[in-house]
Order: structure tokens, then sequence, then C-alpha cells
């Protein structure tokens, strides 16, 4: 019952926006994310508070279940009152496993605030300096939540002054995150203070939580808190669960600190929005204007076997209702709003209209994507689309992957669209020569979830080969220029390459340059911060998804325009599989000098054109030093002292490196490491047996690093022998024209 | 220049082999008695089966080359571009090798790179010309030979890639006030043919998408299609005629004439007498005559 009056509460709440808040929690992996979303759940009366403990509502895929983490973002609306007044509050579950964390990044976008959740044992680790600098970078205000102080009581035996100074320890080092990633603007302002409430602390297994304010004014301390685990007593804890109820602490803070939609965007959108601010729905989008154009930004694409894809995002202007006819700027497409719902806990509950401000799911834009910018198809050409979002990580393991019944084929390829399109970080590619599909993914663990979701939610069975390790092709060397012959050799390309330099490679992985940006802008920022000639870099035609540059140096070439997007395609496709191994090609520049372009387009088309690119492309790199790149890991784990020694062996075993090592309280370490991923396999397992179970550790993508020379022959061999190749790589002779 | 030096006298051949590049005209009508001739005499014959059609058709010709155990394959891009240039010219120092294609080896065709590499490797060459669609399409069109400027194929959009560059050859055409021989796309292995109309609506896009007006909707354009065979067809429409009409062109290969904007008082007259009247070029030579003649030949030099 209470379940459908509040949506009702929602929906009028949810029309005057400084009632409404967006926010998230984010954290390391198992710090309590999950946990205390929980928590807030169960308390805005969407599933019954006595289930909230276990049942983890948030995670409402089995997988994730049996896991016990959370693969997907679910956006939940919460109610709650403060000072008398009622108040709606859209949360973010984010992914924590670093595994995905592309998806925390685009879901950042969604919330004004976000609760970064600590454990109080294991402190600040990786991932919550990561997704903290992430927030910070998107203007998301970041309030904290110590976490599992149960745990400091009753496994870690501390006194009241020794838990204090732990608190202290923790938010000092939040705020020098703060203070080193934080914009000037808003530093002073968003560095954490715990007097004013800033600060949360309590057990979200339990779900009491306590800030100064609340302490003050409920006359409950740390010392009752420690009496009441002391004594073990549950009458005494349910009481206290009555009397500070976590998502009181948490709802409160938020509802203070965090701005309301409105105020976020006016100092939000002209850093996460391109476009003019001064135009009419810039402006629109600075006031949150329901009555302004329609602005949705999709953040999120799920496949719902009962609705079809549903596009879950935020309306940053104007008011999303069903029924009515948008554009999809990225997707170039008018398509009709079938249906319009907002979130109560896993479920969608269908509105007529959402206003700017709140988060929303709709069905029927089954041609976005995540990212898309949804518009009133007026503006269709006027509208900026919102950045590209940016994503930090790379796929790095591939499988292939086949149906068990080989009649499930077609279904197999659906679903792995379908999952495609939910999980950018899912890439699948079909193997030209052998027909099987491929599928990538950020890490060994997203790929075994992949499969499970596979099985539970398509009923599909399939056979996989064992996850391997995507490398890249690079060069160390400049090479000579190279002649490319078309077969029917009337087209001639004359091309050298080089290895792109590590500012420049810096500069698209952060997508500060990019392929589709003014070209005048792209050679200032690449000669003032990469040190590229301004000329030179003035000529770029194309940079591909894996970082490689092409750059057009001719000049006066008859017909070279009309080619010119043959060439550029050519290009791409070479780079997608390498000489070497046949892995995709990274860093490097491809300079045209020279060209002979046949007078009549019959002659000139792709079967020409691209072997004419190809060719001297893998001549050259072969003739370069060529060389391939290991994605490469960071490892962070906290151990105490006597392990150490366990573990820096075991790392070591495994071309490990240890970068730092920092000793904390209670004679705990933390290593920090870097492991290739391909030495990284059953790493856990490893490490647990190492330590007997007392190791915690984190991992995240670092960065691409040439595989030792000694090793180098031999992973190439390896490589060409799973791919079907003769092991031996071809030679440069292999790519030259008669 | 560059690469004439490096011509290696060693690689000159001794054997009296060659390699013979052998046109087979358009048709059996059109095709010569001496490239019969050559067919015969020839032991390996590769035919080239991707760059156009043949009428009635290729493998009717093969099948009488083949029941005179002739050693005749069908060969697609890939065994005449490339790598498997260098693969012909070895077996042509071994035997003769003829490389026959329709029309003209060396018109509309790229079949001259051949040629320069077997030049190179000290292979001789011969080649013997034939009829091709740019000379019959002069022939049939009621235009003067004297008045044709460059000719050009247009190219069926592939991956997203527009070649504009026909547009530009028409409207320079036409700007000299010369006549522009389109050949149309077409893709033999795929089996796909770029149809008149279709043609019409690309060069209309075109022309919209690059801001020109190379072409009205009144221009008359002179449409050859599958000239050679039984269902061979000359005609003049006018633009929106092509572009509002029925799709009736079935018989492929086809090729466009736009003519100059401004026509001789001859060509204008014989123009409009082609959309009353019919001009014809109707097939009167059967495989089986090609086999008859084949035998008698085949007898002279057995
Ligand atoms: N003792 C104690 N355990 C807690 C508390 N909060 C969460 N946990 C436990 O910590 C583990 C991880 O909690 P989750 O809520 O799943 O953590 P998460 O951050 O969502 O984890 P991921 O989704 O995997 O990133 C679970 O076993 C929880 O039961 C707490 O306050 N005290
Ligand atoms: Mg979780």
């Amino acid at each position: 019952m209470r379940y459908v009056k509040t949506v009702e509460q929602v929906l009028k709440i949810m029309s005057n926006i400084e009632q409404i808040r967006n926010i998230g929690i984010i954290a390391h992996v198992d710090h309590g994310k999950t946990t205390t979303t929980d928590s807030l759940l169960a308390a805005a009366g969407l599933i019954s508070p006595r289930l909230a403990g276990e049942l983890l509502a948030l995670d409402y895929l089995d997988v994730e279940q049996r896991r016990g983490i959370t693969v997907k973002s679910a956006n939940i609306s919460l109610y709650h009152e403060y000072e008398g007044k009622p108040y709606v509050i859209n949360l973010v579950d984010t992914p924590g496993h670093v595994d995905f964390s592309g998806k925390v990044t685009r879901s950042l976008r969604m919330m004004d605030g976000a609760i970064v959740v600590v454990d109080a044992v294991e402190g600040v680790m990786t991932q919550t300096e990561t997704v903290l600098r992430q927030a910070l970078e998107e203007r998301v205000r970041p309030l904290l939540y110590i976490n599992k102080i149960d745990r400091l009581i009753k496994e870690l035996k501390m006194s009241a002054e020794e838990i204090k100074q732990r608190f202290i320890e923790i938010i000092k080092e939040v705020n020098s995150l703060i203070e080193m990633y934080a914009e000037p603007e808003f530093k002073r302002k968003w560095l954490l203070d715990p007097k004013q409430g800033m600060v949360a602390f309590g057990s979200a297994k339990d779900r009491i939580g306590l800030t100064v304010p609340m302490s003050l004014k409920k006359g409950v301390k740390i010392d009752d808190i420690i009496e009441v685990y002391r004594s073990g007593d549950k009458e005494a804890l349910e009481e206290l669960r009555r009397k500070i109820p976590l998502h009181e602490a948490l709802l409160d803070m938020v509802v203070k600190f965090v701005p309301n939609p409105r105020e976020a965007q006016r100092y939000r959108i002209p850093r996460i929005w391109r476009g003019d601010i001064n135009s009419e729905i810039g402006r629109a989008m600075l006031e949150a204007d329901p009555n302004g154009p329609l602005v949705f930004f999709v953040c999120d694409m799920r496949w719902d076997p009962h609705a079809g894809f549903v596009a879950t995002g935020r309306v940053f202007s104007g008011t999303l209702r069903g029924g009515e006819e948008v554009y999809l700027i990225n997707a170039r497409a008018p398509q009709k709003v079938l249906q319009v719902s907002l979130y109560m806990g896993p479920y969608r509950e269908v509105v007529d209209a959402i206003p700017a401000g709140n988060v929303a799911a709709v069905l029927g834009l089954d041609m976005a994507r995540a990212g898309e910018t949804v518009v009133t198809t007026k503006f269709k050409d006027v509208m900026v689309p919102f950045e590209k979002l940016r994503y930090v990580a790379e796929p790095v393991v591939t499988m292939a992957i086949e149906p068990k019944k080989t009649t499930d084929l077609t279904k197999l390829i659906d679903a792995l669209k379908k999952m495609s399109i939910e999980d950018p970080n899912i890439i699948v590619r079909i193997n030209e020569e052998t027909g099987e599909y491929l599928i990538s993914g950020m890490g060994h663990l997203h790929l075994e979830i992949v499969l499970t979701l596979l099985k539970e939610r398509f009923g599909l069975e399939v056979e996989t080969t064992p996850p391997v390790v995507v490398y890249r092709e690079t060069v160390r060397e400049k090479s000579k220029i190279f002649e490319g012959k078309s077969p029917n050799k009337h087209n001639k390309l004359y091309i050298s390459i080089e290895p792109l330099n590590e500012d420049t490679i810096r500069l698209i992985q952060q997508g500060i340059v990019t392929e589709d940006m003014d070209p005048y802008k792209r050679a200032r920022i690449l000669r003032d911060e990469a040190g590229w000639e301004y000329d030179e870099a003035k000529r770029i035609w194309a940079i591909d998804e894996n970082i490689n540059v092409f750059v057009d140096m001719t000049s006066g070439v008859q017909h070279l325009k009309e080619v010119k997007d043959t060439i550029i395609q050519g290009f791409r496709l070479a780079m997608r599989e390498g000489p070497l191994a046949a892995e995709p090609v990274r860093g490097i520049k491809v300079i045209l000098h020279d060209a002979i372009i046949h007078e009549d387009p019959a002659h000139r088309g792709p079967a020409q054109i691209f072997p004419a690119v190809r060719n001297p492309i893998y001549a050259a790199m072969l003739s370069s030093r060529p060389t391939l790149l290991e994605p490469i890991q960071k490892l962070e784990i906290k151990v105490p002292l006597d392990y150490m020694g366990n573990i820096t062996a075991v790392l070591a075993r495994r071309r490990g490196r240890i970068l730092n090592v920092v000793h904390l309280v209670g004679n705990i370490v933390k290593i920090i490491a870097e492991i290739p991923v391909a030495e990284s396999f059953d790493l856990a397992n490893e490490l647990r047996s190492a330590s007997a179970g007392r190791a915690f550790w984190g991992t995240e993508f670092s960065r691409w690093a040439p595989v030792p020379d000694s090793m180098l022959m031999d992973i190439v061999r390896k490589i060409r022998q799973r791919k079907g190749l003769k092991p031996e790589p071809p030679k440069p002779e292999d790519f030259m024209p008669l | 220049m560059k690469e004439l030096r490096n011509i290696s006298p060693r690689r000159v051949c001794l054997a009296d082999s060659m390699l013979k590049l052998i046109g087979l005209g358009l048709s059996a009508d059109l095709i010569t008695l001496r490239s019969l001739l050559e067919l015969m005499k020839c032991k390996r014959i590769l035919i080239d089966s991707y760059t156009s059609m043949w009428f009635p058709s290729l493998d009717s010709l093969i099948d009488i080359l083949r029941k005179l155990s002739k050693h005749c394959v069908k060969v697609y891009r890939e065994s005449l571009e490339g790598k498997a240039i260098n693969e012909i010219i070895a077996m042509s120092r071994e035997e003769d090798v003829c490389i026959a294609v329709a029309g003209d080896p060396l018109i509309a065709t790229t079949h001259s790179s051949l040629i320069v590499e077997a030049f190179k490797q000290g292979v001789e060459v011969e080649v013997i010309p034939s009829t091709s669609i740019l000379s019959i399409a002069i022939s049939l069109s009621c235009l003067q030979a004297y008045r044709f400027g460059k000719c050009v194929t247009l190219v069926k959009p592939r991956n997203g890639i527009v070649f504009e560059y026909p547009i530009y050859v028409i409207e320079e055409n036409r700007n000299r006030n010369l006549h522009t021989i389109l050949l149309l796309d077409l893709d033999v292995a795929q089996g796909y043919y770029m149809t008149p109309k279709e043609a019409a609506n690309l060069l209309v896009k075109l022309q919209e998408r690059l801001g020109k007006r190379v072409l009205d909707y009144d221009d008359y354009l002179i449409i050859l299609g599958a000239i050679g065979s039984e269902y061979g067809s000359i005609q003049v429409l006018k633009l929106y005629e092509l572009i509002e009409g029925e799709e009736r062109y079935n018989t492929p290969p086809y090729t466009l004439i736009i003519p100059a904007k401004k026509l001789h008082p001859m060509e204008e007259e014989c123009i409009e007498m082609l959309r009353l009247r019919k001009l014809y070029f109707r097939p009167r030579i059967s495989m089986t005559d090609i086999y008859k003649v084949i035998r008698v030949l085949s007898s002279d030099y057995e």
C-alpha cells in the first residue's frame, strides 16, 4: 500500500525542483555500496524493512546475488522528509568492480552528489581514489560515509579514542584527494567538515548511522554504539536502529549538502556540455527549465525481455512525455517515446511525464546508445550533443564463443548484440576467417559474468575458448618510405610510419584530441602539448580507436580527394590487425607522402585501395623494431606485515613490480604493485593462500607496456598459432610489391 | 623510368612461348576470326570473367573450347592481379598462355599491368585487339565520333563512400561541348549491374550534393543495353523520363551516353528519330556457327 502512495507522492514532489536530489554511491569494491543502497531502499518503503539486511534488492540479477557484486547500475527513486519537507532522491547504484569502470564514468553524469563509501577497516583504496577523482572531474559533489564501524569494534576491538582517530585519518585522506583533484572554485566548499554533518559513519549491515549534528540532536555518542556492540544485545541494537537509522544520517546529509538539480546544472552544464550556454537550449539547461526544449541524456541502455530496450537517463531540460516524437542526435534519427517511467527499486512505474532535473526510464528509443543526447525534434539541427564519454578502460581479455546448440547461433548473436549495447565495454567481433564470434571485456571476471548472463537472461548454453589476453602491436623506430601498389598496379601509395610520442597518446586517450574536433584547434594542441609540427598536425586525416593517426603529407595528387575515404577505411582495417600477430595496432603515426591514383573510379575501389594502404604499412611496421604491448594491472594489496614476504614472492613469480609499500595502523601494510594481466590468471587464489586469507586487494587497468624482448617471439608465435597462422611472423618483403 | 632499369637481361626468355591477350569482342557476332584462331592454337586459356559480359554467354564459349580439349579456366580478379601476375608470367615461360577478355583486353580494363610485368621479366607479349563497348557505343549513338570527351565509370556508393568524380567529368565534357560515355558499375561475381534508372537517380543526387547543375531533367540520354545480345537495345530518353519511368531495363550491362549540350543538326535529327524508330543490331551468329568455324579452322591447323 505504501508503495502505491509513494508513487503519487514521488510524482508530486518531482514537479518541484527544489525537492529533488540526484545522487550516487561510489566506493571501492566490497566496501558496502549495495548494502548501503539496500538499507536506503528499505527505509524509503519500497521493499519491506525486514528483508533489507539480506535481500540485496539492488543486486536483483541472480548472478550478482551469488557473486555478491553489483553488475548493472540500477536507478531508484527514494523518498525522504527533512525538516518537515518531502524530497525525492534519485539514486544511481554504480558498480564498484574495476572491470566495469566505464559505467561509473557514465553514471556520474546523472548525479550531482556522491556518497563515497569507505570501509572503516580497509580505508581509502585504489578504486576510492579513481572514482572520487572521476566524480570531481564531472563536478559531482562528494560526501563521505565511513562504513562497517561494527568491525572496528567487534574485530579490531578499538577504543572510542582509536575509532575517532581512525575517522580522522580517513577524512584527512579523502580531503587530501579532494584538495588534489577538485577545481579551485569548489575546493573550499567541498572539503569535508564533519562538524557540519558532511561525514556519516555507521554500519550498513546493521542499518545504523550517525553524523555529528545528528549525534548532538539525538544524544547518541560513539561510546553508546561501542557499548551496544560489546554487549551483543540484540534489542539494544534494534533500539539503536530506531534511534539512529542509517538512512536518516545519509539522506539528511544528502538533502542538506547536495545541490538541487537546478542549482547543480548552473555550474555543471558548462563543464559537461560543450554547446553555447547562452543559446536557448543552453539557458534552458542551466535553469533545468521544465518548459524549455527537451534534452534527455541517456546514460544506460538495458534489454528487458518484456519491454525491449529501456533507456535510462537524466532530463536536463524540458519535460519527457510518452507519445512524443524526439530526435536522437548521435543516431541521427527521429524516434517516438512510447512510455516514460520512474524507477522504484528494480521496478519501473509508468507515468505520464517526468520534468527536468529528474532521472527517467524511457521505452521506444531503441536506436539510442549510452551517451546519446535526445532532444525536441525542432532543435535537432542546433543541439550540440553532450561530450563523448571518455572511457578510461580498454578491453584486454578476449575469448571465442559459440552456442552448444548450433541452432542457437542467431539467438546468441542477438543476445551479444544486446549486451554490448547495454555495456559498451563488451566488444563483439567476428573472426572473418574462422567465422568465430569473439568477445572482449575488461577482465576475466567481466567475461565470466557475460557468460552467466547469457545463460540466465537468454537461456543460452555456450562453449568458449579459455580467455586470452589481448595485446597491441607497435613499433619503436621510424621507418623509411614504402611503396604500396594496388593489385591492378594502377594505384600507388608511398607511406612511412613512426611511433607516436607519449604526449600524443595521452591526449588522444583522454579525449582531448579527437578525430572529429576542429582541425586547427587540434593542430594547436598537438603543437603546444605534444611537439608536433603545426603543418603536419593540420593534415591529420584520421585517428582510430586504438590510438593511431593517419597524416596526409602529399601535395597536388590528382584524384586523391576521391579516394580519401577509401584510404581511411583501409587504414582503419590495417590498424585492427597488425602484421606481427594480427593484434590491434596502437600508437603509430602513418604518413602518406605521395600517391598515384587511377583516373576512373571503377579501378580505384576498395579492393584496389585497401591492399595499397595495408601492405606498405605492414612492411614499414615490420622493419621498425615491432613489438607487442601487454596490458598491465595496478594492484593494491592490504595485508598484515607478517605475510608481506609471501605476497611479494607471489608477485615476483608473476613478473610483478612493487611500486610502493606503506605502513598503516595495526601492523598492516599497503603494497602498491603492477602486474601483467597475462600473469594474473588465478592470482586471487594464490594471494589468498599466501596470506591465509588475510589479504585485501583491488585491481585496476594501469597501462600498456612492451613485453620483455626475451619473451616477444615466443608470445608472437603462440598468438599466431592460436589464430591458425603460421608461427613465424611475416617479413617486410612479404608486403613489398614485385 | 625507375622501374625500367630493373629489367634483368638474364631473365630474357629463350623459348618461343608467350603471353597473349585476346579480345573476344562483345559477342559471338563481334569476335574476330583471328581471335578464334588464337583460341584454337592456345593450350592454356584463362578467361577473365569479372570485367564484363559476353553474349550469348562465356560459358557456352568455354564449353566449346573444352570440347576441343583445351585447358580453359574461368578466372576472377584475384587470379589476374597482384601476386598472381607472377604465376601467370612463370606459366607463360613454359607454354603459351592466353588471357581472353570480353571486349578489348586493354580498353576499359586494367590488364596493362600484365603486359608491363611480362615485358620486365622478358616474356614476349601479343595483343589481339577487338571491339569494345567504347567503340560500339559511339557507332550506335547517332553522335559524331569526333566529339567525345573523357569517359568515366559511374560507381555505386559502397561502405558510405561516394565517388563524385563522374559528375566532374560530365561537367568538364559538357563545358567543352563534348559527349560523355558513362560506363555503369557492374560486379559480375556478385551479379550486380547498375541500371540506367539507378544511374540517373545517382547522377541527380551527386549533382545536388555538389550544388551543381550539370544535367537538366530535359536533357537527352542515350541508353545502350546488352549490346550484342538478342535483347540488345538502344534508346533515347530524357532524364526525367528515365527517372519517372518504369524500371524496364532488365538486360545488363548498360552504358549511358550523355550528349553534349549543343548538338550538331545532324546529331540532333538522328537522336530525335531514334525516339521514334528503332536502330537494329541483331545477333545472327549462333554458338553452333562458332563451333563450325572453329572446327574448320582447327582442321586446317592440325
Ligand atoms: N561487518 C559489516 N559488513 C558489511 C557492512 N556493510 C557491508 N558489509 C559486508 O561487506 C560485503 C560487501 O558489501 P556490498 O554491499 O556487497 O559491497 P559493494 O560495495 O556493493 O560491493 P561491490 O558491488 O562488489 O563493489 C558484504 O559481505 C556485506 O555483508 C557493515 O556495515 N559491516
Ligand atoms: Mg554491490
